[in-house]
């Protein structure tokens, strides 16, 4: 099998992880070597579904002895398998990132033989990289449940960032799915990753030239709407993995159809971007924003508002909170404000040191004063024009696109209407002008 | 200085003279009312001015002087080659005289928010070279062509020097007719009339069908979504870009967002908003 053709098998079966981040690690260039790493991390490409591609994402080999039902690599499924050797991989990677196609390499794999065999061979590609070619860049690796903690330290030292992939958000899902993989296989390698970091930071205290263990921390996913979970459990599993594991990313990803199967959503089930983009949402409140998931989301209210960010929705429902004072408001509360953001509300801060804000000052500031408006006091003052009615606020916080497209009949059928949309400018123009 | 008759300054058309426009601004303690390029024509009368590199070093070291950032936003907001930067400039320099390092938050007088977008545009294009530049092999060398609004070369040698010290590289800048070129340890920026280069060779064509490949293959079908794209990486920059040769964008039908409206959502309220 040529080299294009492996390329495409692995890539292919890669992609349904979402994380391509390049971010976590700060590190400048060597002589003699190649690559440096950017703390923001930098994308080089964006593929026709508009994700960023930053790194060179494939697996090792996606010949898997276990047969997890929601995933293309399973035993059971008929597909084409492929392995790169470890020179070839390495080389490859290199070829690539000297002509800053990427940023670096995320290195994964399906379970070849048993977790230590997989492990070995990533090891190997890792250890080719960083000692032959002296490759300085970015490296991702998924650890491998099940394999040695010794192995997995090694891994650790040889890449930047580290992931296990949580999967499915429960372990009844988990168990109903993938009856082979328990919950905690995978939680025990992040417990080891977690602890592998803490202890590299004391030691890296003391003796400077210590050799680093995931120096981009660790990472993890879930697959969303393969199974009945709702947001709120997600959510709850989110807020634990930050403060248990230390995580600094939870990744969602929509769960595409890619098999047949009566305990899985049909094939035809669009992938539910929304829910995703919701929770990558609520994700950030959890992260930069100082909520708590049982604020964003509690038993009466299990899934998110369709047309409400989660920040509006907890704004809207916490109403009697606001308006707030611009100018003496702790930033705790000033970031709860919808329309303000961690960067808005640090330069109110400054600002506000050198005079009182009104709200021309806020526009400058960046503040979003379409959703703020209904919630700050500018010197005890609304703004201008501005009435707090249950229904302004939702007009003006809900996007008219959204609500057209919610009230629209979806799917149903429906009896063919002249007038299916109220006639717009464009349309009465139209007809005045004899275009129709 | 408001009683004497408007004036407007011209210039060689470089940084060093647009430098040496503020020193003699303050040297004749006038305030220019437009600063030019040569040629350009005005309605005013002009007071052409002679560059001196001198000069220019002294207001260059006053900058710095004031703040680093301050004569980081001097450099960009030149590097950003937008309409009026010199004006602009020229009234952005003057209030850092008058205040100091703070210049760069006082973003309610217009000079400073005009140069604050300057920089701003400047380094994001700066960045997304970064991102987005496309380097083949010549024999052993890298070559990539671009074709930025700003003058991005600085940025891009400074981060690809460290990148790729033991390469060999040549970044031209097709806009600018400028090259930069590196070998170990040096780079220069100097200008090139023009580049023609040969076909490369058989590697290099191998790697570039392995990109596009891996391109193609990454991106998930359910998710199509080339408006998304084209925000990340608008169409201006696909031209030298390897794995965008040939991209046709399909009609396709994006998922709409809303699937469908919780019970718990008030119905009243959306038949009042809906019109």
């Amino acid at each position: 099998m040529d080299l294009l053709e492996k390329l495409t098998i692995l890539a292919d079966a890669a992609k349904y992880d979402a994380a391509c981040t390049s971010s976590g690690v700060s590190r400048s260039g060597r002589k003699g070597g190649i690559g440096n790493c950017a703390a923001a991390g930098i994308c080089h490409s964006f593929s026709a579904d508009g994700r960023c591609i930053s790194l060179l994402k494939v697996l090792m080999t996606n010949s898997c002895i276990y047969d997890c039902k929601y995933c293309v690599n399973r035993r059971s499924n008929d597909c084409r398998r492929a392995a790169f050797s470890p020179r070839e991989l390495a080389e490859l990677t290199i070829q690539f990132y000297r002509r800053n196609y990427i940023e670096g390499l995320f290195l994964s794999s399906a379970v070849l033989k048993n977790p230590d065999y997989t492990c070995e061979r990533m090891i190997e590609v890792l250890a080719l990289l960083r000692g032959e070619y002296r490759f300085n860049g970015y490296i991702h690796a998924k650890a491998i449940p099940g394999a040695d903690p010794l192995l997995l330290y090694r891994l650790g030292t040889l890449c930047d960032r580290m992931s296990v992939n949580i999967e499915l958000p429960s372990q009844k899902s988990l168990h109903l799915l993938c009856p082979e993989k328990r919950k905690e296989d995978i939680l025990k390698p992040m417990g080891f990753i977690r602890d592998g970091i803490q202890e590299n930071t004391s030691e890296l205290v003391r003796y400077h030239h210590a050799p680093k263990f995931a120096p981009a921390g660790q990472s993890t996913q879930m697959i969303i709407g393969a199974t009945p979970d709702t947001d709120l459990q997600i959510l709850r599993l989110t807020q634990a993995m930050y403060q248990k594991y230390r995580l600094k990313r939870v990744f969602y990803s929509a769960y595409m159809p890619v098999q047949a199967d009566s305990l899985l959503p049909t094939l035809d089930t669009k992938p539910p971007l929304l829910r995703e983009h919701r929770l990558y949402q609520a994700d950030w409140l959890l992260r930069f924003y100082g909520f708590q998931a049982e604020e964003l989301l509690d038993e009466a209210h299990q899934n998110f508002h369709p047309l409400l960010d989660p920040k509006c929705n907890w704004a809207v429902q916490h109403i009697d909170q606001f308006p707030v004072e611009v100018n003496s408001a702790p930033y705790e509360i000033l970031l709860r404000v919808p329309g303000i953001g961690v960067k808005s509300a640090k330069r109110i801060l400054s600002a506000r040191r050198a005079g009182p804000l009104g709200f021309e000052g806020l526009k400058k500031i960046g503040v979003v004063l379409k959703r703020a408006q209904f919630f700050l006091l500018c010197n005890g003052k609304l703004m201008e024009g501005v009435s707090v009615t249950p229904t302004a606020v939702l007009r003006a916080l809900v996007s008219q696109q959204d609500l057209e497209r919610a009230t629209l009949p979806q799917g149903a059928p429906e009896q063919l209407s002249l007038f299916d949309r109220p006639p717009q400018k464009e349309d009465v123009i139209q007809c005045l002008t004899g275009q129709l | 200085m408001s009683d004497r008759t408007a004036l407007a300054y011209t210039f060689d058309g470089s940084f060093g003279g647009l430098l040496c426009c503020v020193f003699e601004s303050y040297m004749r303690k006038e305030e220019p009312v437009d600063i030019l390029p040569e040629g350009e024509p005005t309605f005013y009368p002009c007071h052409q001015i002679h560059t001196d590199l001198a000069q220019a070093k002294r207001v260059w070291k006053s900058l710095v002087h004031i703040s680093r950032e301050t004569a980081g936003w001097v450099s960009a907001g030149w590097a950003s080659c937008s309409a009026g930067r010199e004006r602009s400039l020229y009234q952005f320099i003057r209030l850092a005289y008058q205040y100091g390092a703070q210049v760069t938050s006082m973003f309610a007088e217009p000079a400073v928010d005009q140069v604050f977008r300057m920089v701003r545009s400047q380094r994001n294009e700066a960045h997304l070279y970064m991102e987005l530049l496309r380097f083949s092999d010549y024999k052993g060398s890298l070559v990539s062509v671009i074709s930025p609004k700003c003058l991005v070369l600085q940025q891009l040698a400074r981060h690809f020097a460290d990148r790729f010290p033991e390469e060999r590289f040549l970044i031209y800048d097709e806009t600018h007719r400028q090259g930069l070129f590196y070998q170990p340890y040096q780079w220069t920026i100097q200008t090139v009339d023009g580049l023609e280069l040969n076909q490369p060779g058989e590697e290099e064509y191998l790697f570039r069908s392995l990109w596009q490949r891996y391109y193609n293959t990454i991106s998930i079908e359910g998710r199509y979504n080339p408006k998304c794209r084209q925000t990340h990486c608008p169409k201006r920059f696909w031209k030298h870009m390897t794995e965008m040769e040939g991209v046709t964008i399909q009609e396709g039908s994006v998922e709409p967002p809303i699937q469908s409206l919780p019970s718990s959502f008030p119905k009243a309220i959306l038949k009042e908003i809906h019109p």
